[in-house]
């Protein structure tokens, strides 16, 4: 909400700069700042008419001699009001106006012209255009003419108000809080009501069908106004703050919703077939128009203002097309209602129309302060537009409002706020407040809540409003809070600090993927049902991600097309699927995804040549990740999984941990734009932290005795997997074999067509004696008989 | 005569490995352990002299020295090429050219502000706790005092995945997670993602990272917020970091608070971020409310607490100088390997 200071002082008195005002009202819970004005225009200064000269056989133009601070300046002007000695915005050659136009120096009507005189609207301030804008004497010739703007035009605050504040959407509510801050008394806005002889119930009645809906309803008429202009200080009050002047009646009505909150509004009265407004939920599917123009289909919780049986306002939301005001309205009937908040919400919010009106009504509106409003508009309205006030007013109010009173207990209080503030103290802020408060001995105060304040409901409320006239800056902290727990022993997930630990210096850099994805994407690598949103921002981002993956490959494609080549990504985060079709719940698990740019295209441009990475490389990663966890018996084993070409299932002691694999640049989905292959690993960190064994896999003593190696070397066919002659010669190795390690692997000469060639080292070592050449001769020997037997491995001696 | 045969092959063998070694294929100590050792070739070769005749015995120890003198001189010529050869090997070496690319990666800058507060809160011994993304409107709403039909709601924009289900708006359902899991006293903090369905823009993401705080204790005043609070915020934004409270608007705390730090008016960027007031929030927090605690039925007469949650990205962003939240999750290694710290 906008709220312009001079108005502001109205009501109540202060002596504040404008900033310190702001941060006062911050301080109390209303967030205020002072409005930054841009204008739309450089190169503007003020300038003093010295002369004015016709010009000869011309309509009006004139030139006129101008003192701009440094030098006089000749301009052309065709404006009627120029004057001798008039102080006018000057736009000097090269000044930028708005719409992009730049003065130049020109020649007009056969005389030179060095700029501009400008009227409101051509520096974009108002639609004016009927003269020269004229400046108060404070303007200075040569003054920078957004100075002299700033320095004279309305300060206005923006309000950026929480929900519960709906008594601040005013001036007067604003008010109320700064007196109470400053203990000062509001200055209320003066009533002037002449009414005539008609009385207001031969000319209208009111009913509620809807007291749910509508707790109160009063209402007035004027007959034989007049509709016309605004005058000009109502104008001058609502331009700063964004309203625009519609006509004399609707202008008084918006003024007092800006000044006392209360929305009001007001029909044609001759527009009323019936004259008798009865307040009713409309029917399922009924259609009304607005008055802007929208036809709008309603529902049972839609109240309706109708006028016999004729809808003729959307209740608290909008007035009907039907009924409302227009150039030629000569009698009005104003309305001043209570309507439940609830109601006006739902109707508002299922409608997705949101008024200056509806926001004040779910926000909760005073159901006394309403009639007080009525007054006030009655009596601007006959100031602005003539007419005659009918005499009395239609109040329907079926069951008087209970004030709410709340017991405060004066210990809880301060036990709550941590300070020791005596009750007198407490009571004095309530009664400041608007608050009615009797003390209840010296424990607990008994306090009746003005209408003016419906969202104080209950203790904790009276709590804060304590506190924020105290100041929340003069609650006194309380340093060195004692500690009475132990920090962070339950962090299941320090496991995700371990893994970033041991990533990070591979070279792996962390990435956070939106979990928002399409449909075909959130599940391209993994088979699991995706959660779906039923309300998503666009089919692109309208699914939960069921995998890590396809967010990681898009990253790699990402740094692809900006020619990086050399990537190493990865994610923990979690991801979700849908249980089953029906039902409701789904299943979140954190997972961790790690991608590598496979091959040739690195970007290790060095002179020492690094490895390669392929695929071994991130097996070899994961594998280590692993054993850092302290994850035992870590095993991989050929696997079918979506997505992925050359799969791998990565378990432990039985336990499936996750997948790894070589993501094909061809295989389309997320990978559709990748360059090169991508090898990939996602592992379930939940089933990892289920394997974890806390220390490891223990530890054994260093054996003294020295570790004899020996190498294999074996020719076989070329589809014969690696790994099962490794688990022949850990099965066959005898109990000295400590380790075995493939320090070669190749093809061609000497090993035949068809064939490959497989070196292994193995190394063997006792606990508690040096072994003898001979008794390592006679395992390996059992070893290499056992390749050759079971994988046709064909030990080749040197 | 067997004994000097022998004395031939050691020699030999050694030669051989010895060669191996300078080619780098050997190691230097394992040689001498095997040749000189005290159990070592050459020890077992003079562990035969006694059994020697008398005649063969100086000959054989004259030969037995020399191959051990030969074999000690060998080695120790090995070492100063390594050693000794200083001068000749520095010249050899290029110092200018660059060392040895060690692959390093990055910690998103999230997850390091992550770590960050995770550590000063640690430090003040809070836990860590976590919940769903995915949630149901009780958790999400219901049970932290939002009514139905109230403005509160708009203050979040919702994913809803069916009616009742949806995605997280912020952090504070596993307030009511860890009340219900964790009979009180608690301590803790609770970071994890959130959703708002609102439209992507440099300064709103559909996703983004928030971290919740919840104290509860008997005698939990709003002076131990501040006071913690305005501890949090000296340990991250520096000893002189200047605090502020303003009561602002949460529905499950009362009395509700912002904490804004004082972040000063120096730029542009300072006056834009700041409204012109140079202060900056950073943190809504308050007491926790009744109706919170009766919820997981709690009495709020007995217990008192405070809560509190900050946005990850948003602090990431003014740490940095970050002007796009998107930046976050292109995943862009020319932004991630900044990080690398």
């Amino acid at each position: 909400m906008r709220l312009s200071v001079s108005w502001l002082k109205e009501f109540v008195d202060f002596e504040l700069a404008p900033e310190e005002l702001a941060d006062t009202l911050t301080a109390l819970g209303l967030e205020a700042t002072v409005e930054q004005r841009d204008y739309p225009f450089e190169g503007v200064v003020v300038g003093r008419i010295l002369q004015v000269s016709a010009i000869p056989d011309s309509d009006h133009p004139t030139v006129c001699r101008v003192d701009a601070g440094d030098g006089q300046l000749s301009i052309v002007c065709c404006a009627p009001n120029v004057a001798v000695e008039a102080l006018v915005p000057v736009a000097t050659v090269g000044a930028r106006l708005p719409g992009g136009m730049q003065v130049k120096r020109a020649k007009l009507h056969g005389q030179l012209s060095e700029g501009m005189l400008c009227a409101e609207d051509e520096l974009g301030l108002s639609g004016d255009h009927t003269g020269i804008m004229i400046l108060s004497p404070q303007a200075k010739p040569g003054q920078d003419f957004k100075e002299y703007l700033r320095a004279t035009q309305e300060v206005v605050l923006v309000l950026d108000l929480t929900p519960n504040r709906g008594d601040a959407l005013s001036h007067l509510g604003v008010a109320r809080d700064l007196a109470a801050k400053f203990n000062r008394t509001v200055r209320l806005p003066s009533i002037k009501i002449e009414e005539g002889a008609t009385a207001i119930e031969e000319l209208a009645a009111v009913s509620i069908s809807a007291p749910d809906g509508c707790h109160r309803y009063a209402a007035r008429v004027i007959t034989g106004l007049q509709i016309g202009p605004s005058p000009s200080w109502l104008v001058q009050r609502l331009e700063p703050l964004g309203m625009r002047s519609i006509n004399n009646v609707v202008d008084a009505s918006n003024y007092v919703l800006m000044e006392l909150g209360h929305p009001l509004h007001i029909f044609d009265y001759d527009r009323l077939a019936e004259q008798r407004i009865e307040v009713a939920f409309a029917k399922h599917g009924q259609t009304f128009t607005t008055l802007d123009g929208q036809k709008r289909k309603l529902s049972r919780h839609h109240l309706l203002i109708k006028d016999g049986k004729v809808p003729v306002a959307l209740a608290g939301i909008m007035g009907g097309w039907d009924s409302e005001i227009t150039d030629t309205t000569t009698s009005i009937l104003i309305e001043s209602a209570y309507f439940n908040p609830t109601v006006i919400r739902r109707g508002a919010k299922s409608l997705e129309l949101a008024t200056e009106a509806s926001k004040r009504f779910e926000r909760d509106t005073d159901i006394d302060g309403l009639l007080f409003a009525l007054e006030r508009v009655t009596s601007l309205i006959a100031e602005v537009a003539g007419g005659t006030v009918a005499r009395g007013m239609i109040d329907v109010y079926p069951t008087a409002h209970e004030p709410k009173v709340i017991d405060l207990s004066v210990a809880f209080t301060n036990r709550l706020l941590g300070t020791r503030l005596p009750v007198e103290e407490m009571a004095a802020y309530l009664r400041r407040l608007g608050l009615q408060v009797e003390g209840k001995g010296q424990e607990a105060l008994r306090c009746t809540v003005p209408p003016s304040r419906p969202e104080l409901t209950e203790q904790v409320d009276l709590i804060e409003e304590i506190a924020r006239l105290l100041g929340y800056d003069n609650i006194p902290a309380v340093e060195g809070v004692p500690v009475r727990f132990q920090g962070l022993a339950q962090d299941e997930q320090a496991l995700f600090s371990q893994l970033r630990e041991a990533l990070i210096p591979w070279g792996f850099s962390e990435h956070l993927s939106n979990t928002l994805t399409r449909h075909d994407f959130a599940n391209w690598f993994s088979e699991g049902r995706p959660v779906k949103l039923a309300n998503p921002l666009s089919a692109e981002l309208a699914f939960l991600r069921t995998s890590l993956l396809p967010g990681l490959v898009q990253a790699v494609a990402f740094n692809e097309r900006r020619q990086l080549h050399d990537i190493q990504l990865f994610e923990i985060g979690a991801v979700h699927q849908q249980e089953s079709k029906a039902y409701n719940l789904t299943r979140e698990r954190f997972m961790l995804g790690l991608v590598a740019t496979v091959g040739a295209g690195t970007e290790k441009v060095h002179w020492k040549r690094p490895a390669k990475r392929d695929l071994y490389h991130l097996k070899g990663v994961t594998e280590q990740l692993l054993v850092a966890l302290g994850v035992p018996g870590i095993a991989f084993k050929a696997a079918l999984a979506r997505g992925l070409t050359a799969a791998l299932e990565i378990a432990s002691q039985g336990r499936r941990l996750g997948l790894m694999g070589e993501i094909n640049s061809q295989s389309g989905g997320p990978a559709q734009k990748l360059e090169t292959h991508v090898a990939a690993v996602e592992l379930d960190l939940t089933e990892v932290a289920k394997c974890v064994v806390p220390g490891g896999s223990g530890y054994q003593q260093v054996a003294p005795y020295p570790v004899v190696e020996r190498d294999i070397a074996v020719a076989l066919p070329a589809d014969v997997a690696a790994g099962q002659l490794l688990d022949t010669i850990r099965k066959k190795g005898g109990k000295y074999l400590r380790d075995v390690r493939v320090f070669d692997v190749y093809s061609g000469e000497g090993v035949g067509e068809g064939n490959k060639g497989l070196a292994f080292r193995l190394y063997f070592q006792s606990s508690d004696r040096t072994l003898k050449d001979a008794e390592v001769d006679v395992q390996i020997q059992r070893v290499a008989d056992a390749l050759q037997r079971r994988h046709k491995a064909k030990w080749r001696q040197s | 005569m067997g004994l000097l045969a022998d004395i031939e092959q050691v020699r030999a063998e050694f030669d051989l490995r010895l060669d191996a070694v300078q080619r780098g294929d050997h190691d230097r100590e394992q040689l001498r352990y095997t040749f000189l050792g005290r159990k070592g070739r050459i020890a077992a070769l003079f562990d035969q002299l006694p059994s020697l005749t008398r005649q063969e015995r100086p000959e054989a120890g004259r030969l037995l020295n020399e191959l051990k003198t030969y074999v000690s001189a060998a080695l120790e010529a090995v070492d100063s090429a390594e050693t000794g050869g200083e001068e000749a090997r520095s010249q050899a070496l290029d110092l200018s050219l660059p060392g040895d690319p060690l692959p390093w990666g990055s910690r998103h800058p999230v997850t390091q502000i992550e770590d960050t507060i995770k550590h000063i809160f640690s430090r003040l011994g809070f836990s860590v706790f976590y919940g769903p993304e995915v949630e149901t409107e009780f958790y999400n709403f219901e049970a932290l005092n939002f009514q139905p039909d109230h403005p509160a709601r708009d203050m979040q924009d919702t994913f809803y995945v069916k009616p009742g289900i949806m995605l997280r708006t912020h952090t504070s359902n596993n307030q009511i997670h860890a009340m219900e899991a964790l009979p009180p006293p608690l301590r803790i903090i609770m970071p994890g993602r959130v959703y708002r369905n609102e439209a992507i823009s440099a300064r709103s993401y559909c996703t983004f990272h928030q971290i919740e705080g919840l104290v509860v204790d008997r005698n939990v005043s709003m002076g131990e917020l501040k006071g913690t609070l305005e501890h949090f915020a000296r340990q991250l934004y520096g000893p002189d970091t200047m605090t502020r409270f303003r009561p602002s608007y949460f529905p499950f705390t009362e009395p509700s608070a912002e904490m804004d730090i004082y972040w000063g008016l120096e730029t542009a960027t300072d006056f834009r971020i700041t409204k012109g007031t140079g202060w900056l929030e950073i943190l809504g927090a308050g007491m926790v409310h009744p109706n919170v605690f009766k919820a997981v039925d709690l009495d709020p007469l007995e217990w008192t607490g405070y809560a509190f949650g900050m946005g990850l990205e948003r602090i990431a962003m003014l740490k940095w100088g970050i002007g796009d939240i998107r930046t976050f999750y292109e995943g862009d290694l020319r932004f991630l390997r900044q990080f690398q710290q």
